[in-house]
């Protein structure tokens, strides 16, 4: 019952946080994500200076991971407008050339939410000259003519102002229609119908490589939410990959103080571990099970669990080779603190070095048994007879260039100890032939746990899925309830089955 | 063929260690009781106040500063045997046979001196030979004199019988001979022969060494099977009647059979091995199934007696393949 429960609440949570918060089961994925950078330069005259910069916020499926500032000197302050977020540079003295950084990482996940900001509707600022009014009013009466209610109005409207406009249309747009302009002209005019819309613009975040950029679009508020046209296809939608990042009229950078501004922005796209995206998102998002999740410790702690928790699964594997394969080994769980020093030393060499070490202690053991010591004190210059052991290796090794040797350090040199005594009493009462015996089952049980540790799969895995070890319990519980043969047993007893041994 | 094989020994009756484990040990051995089989001074100082035949103890060391002592506490003896209260398969038992001039004489025929012998005492005190290394004590008790039936068997060492008493009933034993390659040591798995019993009759049956079956004594070439244990109805009461003492359900108890002094209980065993299976070349389930279904209604120490010499016995001769059919087991479900 208990297991069941254990297996359920493991399997129940891995499965809510692969599934549901897409959080990926093999550690090579990858997502991508985008830094778009605002860059902002400008010369100072030595009078007090203020630079706002248009910022994002989470809209639809884009998700703001991170954001940094970087403007030695001035101080910082970041505010709401009519929905629009805006963060304010101020100084005030600065000469010369002038830099000033807004960084902001993007995430693409999978929900999709409110595309637009929540703020109510509002008219948007409409001043025609006498000249323009008149085409205006007409382009408006136009779109009013062939639609039937506010959404195939504003469609009607912006079909007017595309592509193939008419003549009252393009005597608005001018000579050189930028879609920023077509966008403001549609805001103004729907503006003149009593309909609340504003032009928006934003970045083109690409999944693919393709140009990234700003991009403009209008929003109309149809009675109940605002709702973003397209104004390539009149649409009452927009493309995926447009991230909405302010609306209004103001430019996106906007400098008081100083002169000759420029600006750009620049979008990037990086790829990192797929995990380390879903845990920073998570983080922001501020989900309980993130909370509680090993990503929230400090990094140096997460390396440490980085290694302690494939050792549940090798606490399994020990189990099973000892109560389902039968085989004997030094220590119950010795071969797991052989296999961690194994990770450090890598396999060949940290084999080597075991050997080595075990072969030369049980030499010293077995000196020392000459001269009939205690219990204690033997056991205590077993010990210290092999730290010296690790450190003339060390010293060696390191003589002859080989500065793997120097990673000799890292064996538990207790627990070698202690497999140098039990491997020399049960070499007296045994026989060399079954300490020799025990000895390499121990091995070759470290190096099926090292092996296994060493997964990526595994690392990760239980890495990211703590939950899973709860599985991996309740299986150790249930094979603490089998009572069926052992492997080797098999063997042992194959002569009572009715076949010759 | 893993699957067949172990389907095989199922039908035969085997078990392994996870089912003695799990389904006779942790049922029927409550944790307490295991000291008392644990430590072989709490075994022989309860076997005394019962009055159950167990192998004069001479002295007890338990502090080290006892260990100076030993020619004084030893003086009276000759031949002795001593070994760790807490130790396990018969390691680090040493058996003392005689005096020289300046030591003592090892069954073996070596040598040892009195710092040797201190210097074993002392191991034995701080743990050598006990479970996870525990302080323990040393036991100095009466060397036994073994039966001349088993003279022409056994290598040095003292051959002992080994029974496993479940529920107070005597399911199963084995006689176990000490080889040359055995160092005189009566456990199986350092190469001693195992010579299963019939429970009725008190003969051997076929024996085994290490995996192999055998016939004669490797050391002295006389045939192990077929032997008589004499004062076998005595020694499977003593059986019955000691399983009594620990209080544990399942249990191998060692019993030596001394010249004069007859059966005698040498240790007790609460986690007793399974090798008797293979010696017996019989599983131990079906008795042990057997067993549990009627004990309650076997109080009596002789009524136990008698339902195991009825029901385990061996009736027959042996096979063609050289197996004998346990009387209680159909033919076909003993492969």
């Amino acid at each position: 019952m208990l297991v069941l429960v254990l297996a359920a609440t493991g399997l129940g949570v891995f499965l809510y946080k692969a599934l549901a918060l897409a959080v990926p089961i093999l550690p090579g994925d990858k997502t991508s994500h985008w830094v778009a950078e605002i860059r902002a330069t400008f010369r100072g005259l030595g009078d007090p200076i203020k630079l706002s910069i248009h910022m994002p916020r989470n809209v639809g499926h884009f998700m703001l991971i991170d954001q940094q500032f970087v403007a030695p000197g001035y101080g910082l302050s970041t505010r709401s407008i009519q929905g629009n977020r805006q963060a304010t540079f101020s100084i005030r003295q600065a000469t010369g050339e002038q830099n000033i950084y807004y960084r902001a990482v993007i995430h693409r996940g999978p929900e999709v939410g409110a595309p637009v900001s929540e703020d109510p509707p509002r008219l948007f600022e409409t001043r025609f000259e006498s000249r323009d009014q008149v085409a205006a009013q007409a382009v408006v009466e136009q779109a009013k003519r062939e639609s039937a209610d506010p959404e195939t109005f504003v469609i009607a409207l912006l079909r007017a102002l595309g592509p193939a406009s008419g003549m009252n249309a393009e005597a608005l747009l001018g000579s050189n229609p930028t879609p920023r302009k077509r966008s403001r002209l549609a805001a103004q005019l729907l503006a003149l119908a009593g309909v609340a819309a504003r032009p928006v613009h934003g970045v083109r975040l690409p999944v693919q490589k393709a140009e990234a950029g700003l991009v403009h679009w209008l929003e109309a508020h149809l009675g109940t939410a605002w709702q973003p046209f397209s104004l390539e296809t009149a649409e009452p939608q927009i493309p995926e990959d447009y991230m909405r990042w302010w609306h209004g009229d103001n430019p996106l950078v906007r400098l008081e103080g100083g002169e000759a501004l420029r600006h750009s922005l620049a979008v990037e796209r990086i790829t990192e571990s797929a995990v380390q995206t879903v845990v920073s998102t998570g983080l922001k998002r501020k989900s309980s099970l993130f909370a509680v999740s090993l990503f929230g410790l400090p990094l140096e702690t997460q390396q440490v669990y980085r290694v302690l928790m494939p050792v549940t699964l090798a606490v399994l594997v020990i189990v099973f080779f000892r109560n389902v394969v039968g085989v004997q080994t030094f220590g119950t769980f010795m071969p797991i603190l052989i296999a961690l020093a194994f990770r450090e030393t890598e396999l060949l060499w940290g084999l080597f070095l075991f050997s080595v070490i075990v072969t030369f202690g049980l030499a010293a053991r077995f000196y020392l048994e000459t001269l009939k010591l205690l219990v204690i004190p033997r056991l205590g210059s077993v010990l210290i007879l092999v730290i010296l052991l690790m450190a003339a290796f060390s010293i060696v090794t390191h003589r002859l260039g080989i500065e793997r040797g120097l990673s000799v350090a890292l064996f538990p040199m207790v627990i070698l100890t202690m497999m140098i005594e039990r491997m020399s009493v049960v070499w007296d009462e045994r026989g060399a032939r079954e300490a020799l015996t025990q000895a390499f089952a121990s091995l070759l049980v470290a190096v099926f746990c090292y092996l296994i540790m060493t997964l990526a799969v595994v690392d990760h895995l239980l890495f990211v899925f703590p939950e899973l070890a709860l599985v991996l319990l309740s299986v150790t519980m249930l094979l603490g309830r089998y009572s069926g043969y052992r492997l080797l047993e098999l063997r042992r007893f194959a002569v009572l089955a009715g076949r010759r041994p | 063929m893993i699957f067949a094989l172990a389907r095989r020994l199922r039908d035969a009756g085997v078990i392994g260690i996870n089912a003695r484990n799990a389904e006779f040990l942790l049922r029927y051995n409550q944790r307490r009781c295991y000291r008392l089989a644990d430590d072989k001074f709490e075994t022989k100082t309860a076997a005394l106040r019962a009055g159950i035949a167990v192998p004069d103890l001479y002295a007890v060391v338990e502090f080290p500063y006892q260990v100076r002592d030993l020619p004084r506490l030893l003086g009276a003896y000759d031949q002795f045997v001593v070994k760790p209260a807490g130790g396990s398969g018969g390691d680090g038992i040493i058996v003392i046979t005689g005096r020289t001039k300046n030591g003592y004489r090892l069954s073996t025929g070596l040598l040892m001196s009195p710092e040797e012998l201190q210097f074993h005492v002392n191991n034995i005190l701080s743990g050598t030979y006990s479970l996870a290394n525990q302080p323990d004590k040393a036991l100095f008790e009466y060397r036994v004199r073994f039966d001349p039936v088993f003279e022409n068997v056994s290598y040095q060492g003292v051959p002992d019988v080994r029974v496993v008493v479940f529920l107070g009933v005597p399911v199963m034993a084995m006689v176990r001979l000490p080889t040359g390659a055995s160092k005189g040591k009566a456990n199986l798995h350092q190469g001693a022969i195992g010579a299963g019993i019939d429970i009725a009759t008190g003969r051997t049956l076929t024996a085994v060494r290490g995996h192999d079956v055998v016939e004669e004594h490797p050391d002295t070439g006389v045939s192990v099977s077929g032997l008589s244990i004499p004062r076998w109805d005595e020694l499977l009461t003593l059986s019955a009647r000691s399983s009594e003492l620990t209080g544990l359900g399942y249990q191998g108890i060692d019993i030596v059979l001394d010249r004069d002094k007859g059966p005698l209980i040498l240790e007790i065993n609460a986690r007793p091995g399974l090798s008797i299976q293979i010696a017996n070349r019989c599983g131990l389930l079906h008795r042990l199934r057997q067993t549990e279904r009627t004990a309650g209604e076997l109080a009596e120490i002789r009524q136990r007696v008698d339902f195991a010499k009825r029901h385990f016995g061996a009736h027959g001769r042996p096979d063609e393949a050289g197996r004998f059919a346990p009387s209680d087991l159909s033919a076909d479900r003993y492969l």
